[in-house]
């Protein structure tokens, strides 16, 4: 194979740097978009209207911030983005391992509910969108974190990847546990929750970057403007705002940093829940 | 009789069968009331006439029949093909090669997987308002771009704007740009299963790079693609987010998909009926698509 010598004792071949410049091209690419919302943040209003555009702004404008910032209830949006996300990661972890627990036993019918319970995922969410506020809205939960929150406090694919996870597990661990006089509960909540930390991760990276970023189940749950999550706020934001490109990026930005922040944490386990469980979408 | 009387066996099979009910309970409950009651809820409002506001006003399969007559019906389901037959095969072949350039590699690959998957972890709604800027027909840089490669204005750069395409493609760049990422990282996982022996064994046997691509890498790697592809089916399918804050399903409806079409007429003009009519016709239509790639799978996946 062809190469080129950078030291007699190690050769890169050309077709790995060929691979590095084609990545490198599609980085900037993907990239590209976040940059250019960055730096129109800080660009003056009669900048944005240039063209050619320039990429880098004549002064940092940092006004655009506050300015953006105090045009809509952000503080309460993201309380509520929060809220809406806290509560369904905790239920999700906990009632998603409970019904992975009585899953990995037999009992009857076992079999049929865990089918039911899959089934549920062939069900596109869009599909029972009506029904479902038609529910909550005859429950009065319209413009209440019960509507925001109970629909996701426990889902069928919490309870698979928990199952699964639950089964790599001896069964001699419980039946030692059982003679040791350890009750069901307290098995589970001692021994297999502590055991299963890399499904239980997995499960709550995918209820929080979900919830975080939904759109429209907050959209139809909510009327009122103090019960607004962040996506429904940036999305009201840029159709009151009509050009003002400037602030809209400044939120944009300021609503995608926190994720962007929390996600650089936690990307290695994220992407490899990606890889491990390749459902969720 | 007394619990306290039973036997010890039955005392142990009342108390496993309470574990497993207090355990299940909460689950079963948001799983069968938010989907299986919700869908035979659906089922029901589908045969009726509501507005949310009027009493509810049987009307057997008006419902169906109003929307196999309609040309917005059949309009939103053209523009959902379209958008799928373009996203499916672009996001599944630029996820193939980012997951093979991916898989390459070995210095800093972490730091490339990371950047490629940014876009993922982004909500819909921010990175549709980023690309409407990055479309704006006027002051956009994507204009900017093209016009400087020397291309002429077109209705297509009119971009969101254009009933004839461009806000289509439009929102479809944006479907695709937030995809292929995901698709990537499923495809580096099913290389990485992919055992080197086989291509070591197939090197000493004088393969070249795309016989061992054709006859190594494709086949074992089609349970990933099978997955992959019908994955991606289904989110261009499902498809709203994009739409709804870029072009609101126009400009005359040429970006108006089908799940658009369902949350205008449940949300916009309260016609709850017609809508779950229609969300019916979606489950229909994805479970029609759900048993034709089975079908696929048990012909063309190959499992090592």
């Amino acid at each position: 194979m062809k190469t080129i010598g950078l030291s007699p004792r190690k050769k890169i071949p050309v077709y790995i740097l060929f691979i590095y410049i084609v990545l490198v091209a599609l980085v900037v690419l993907t990239n590209y978009p976040f940059l250019w919302m960055i730096t129109t943040s800080l660009k003056s209003r009669s900048e944005v209207f240039v063209f050619p555009p320039k990429l880098l702004p004549e002064a940092l404008v940092w006004s655009n911030y506050s300015e953006a910032w105090n045009m809509s209830a952000w503080p309460r949006y993201f309380t509520n983005t929060l809220i809406t996300t806290i509560i369904p990661t905790i239920g999700q972890m906990l009632f998603g391992s409970l019904a992975a627990y009585a899953f990995t036993r037999k009992f009857k019918g076992s079999k049929f509910l865990f089918t039911l319970f899959l089934g549920t995922m062939m069900i596109p969410s869009q599909a029972t969108l009506v029904p479902n506020y038609v529910i909550l809205r005859n429950l009065g939960w319209i413009n209440t974190f019960k509507g925001l929150t109970v629909p996701f406090i426990s889902s069928s694919f919490a309870v698979f990847l928990l199952r699964q996870y639950f089964l790599t597990i001896p069964k001699d661990y419980e039946d030692a546990a059982v003679i040791d006089g350890c009750g069901p509960f307290h098995f589970l909540f001692r021994i297999l929750i502590p055991l299963s930390k890399p499904a239980l991760v997995t499960v709550a990276l995918f209820s929080i970057m979900e919830r975080w970023n939904d759109f429209i189940w907050a959209l139809i749950m909510t009327t009122k403007d103090n019960m607004r999550t962040v996506q429904v706020g940036m999305a009201v934001f840029q159709s009151e705002s009509g050009t003002e490109w400037t602030l809209m990026m400044a939120a944009a930005t300021f609503i995608s940093l926190p994720v962007i922040i929390f996600f650089l944490f936690v990307q290695d386990k994220f992407i490899e829940g990606v890889m491990t469980t390749g459902i969720k979408a | 009789m007394n619990f306290r009387d039973l036997s010890p066996k039955r005392k142990k099979k009342i108390h496993d069968h309470l574990v497993v009910g207090v355990c299940l309970a909460p689950s079963a409950l948001v799983v069968m009331v938010f989907t299986y009651m919700a869908f035979i809820y659906c089922i029901y409002l589908s045969f009726n006439n509501w507005n949310m506001l009027s009493r509810i006003r049987w009307i057997g399969l008006q419902n169906y029949v109003t929307a196999f007559t309609s040309p917005e019906f059949y309009n939103s389901l053209k523009v959902t093909f379209q958008y799928v037959l373009v996203a499916v095969p672009s996001c599944v072949l630029i996820g193939l090669m980012i997951g093979m350039l991916l898989n390459w590699i070995t210095f800093a690959k972490g730091f490339f997987r990371l950047m490629l998957f940014l876009p993922v972890i982004t909500s819909m709604v921010v990175a549709a308002v980023i690309w409407k800027w990055l479309f704006d027909p006027n002051v956009g840089f994507i204009n900017h771009i093209l016009f400087s490669l020397g291309f002429q204005p077109s209705h297509w750069t009119r971009w969101t704007q254009d009933p004839n395409g461009g806000a289509l493609a439009a929102v479809l760049v944006v479907g695709i740009w937030k995809r292929v990422g995901y698709n990537g990282v499923l495809f580096l996982a099913g290389l990485k299963s992919i055992s080197v022996s086989y291509y070591e064994a197939a090197t000493i046997d004088g393969a070249n790079a795309w016989q061992k691509f054709r006859l190594i890498t494709l086949p074992l790697l089609s349970p990933t693609t099978f997955i992959v592809t019908m994955l991606q089916f289904f989110s261009a399918f499902k498809v709203i987010e994009s739409v709804m804050v870029m072009t609101k399903g126009g400009p005359a409806k040429s970006t108006e998909v089908l799940v658009l079409y369902l949350y205008n007429n449940a949300f916009s003009f309260l016609k709850m009926g017609y809508a779950s009519a229609v969300s019916v016709v979606l489950f229909a239509v994805i479970m029609f698509f759900t048993l034709i790639q089975m079908r696929l799978e048990k012909r063309y996946v190959h499992y090592q």
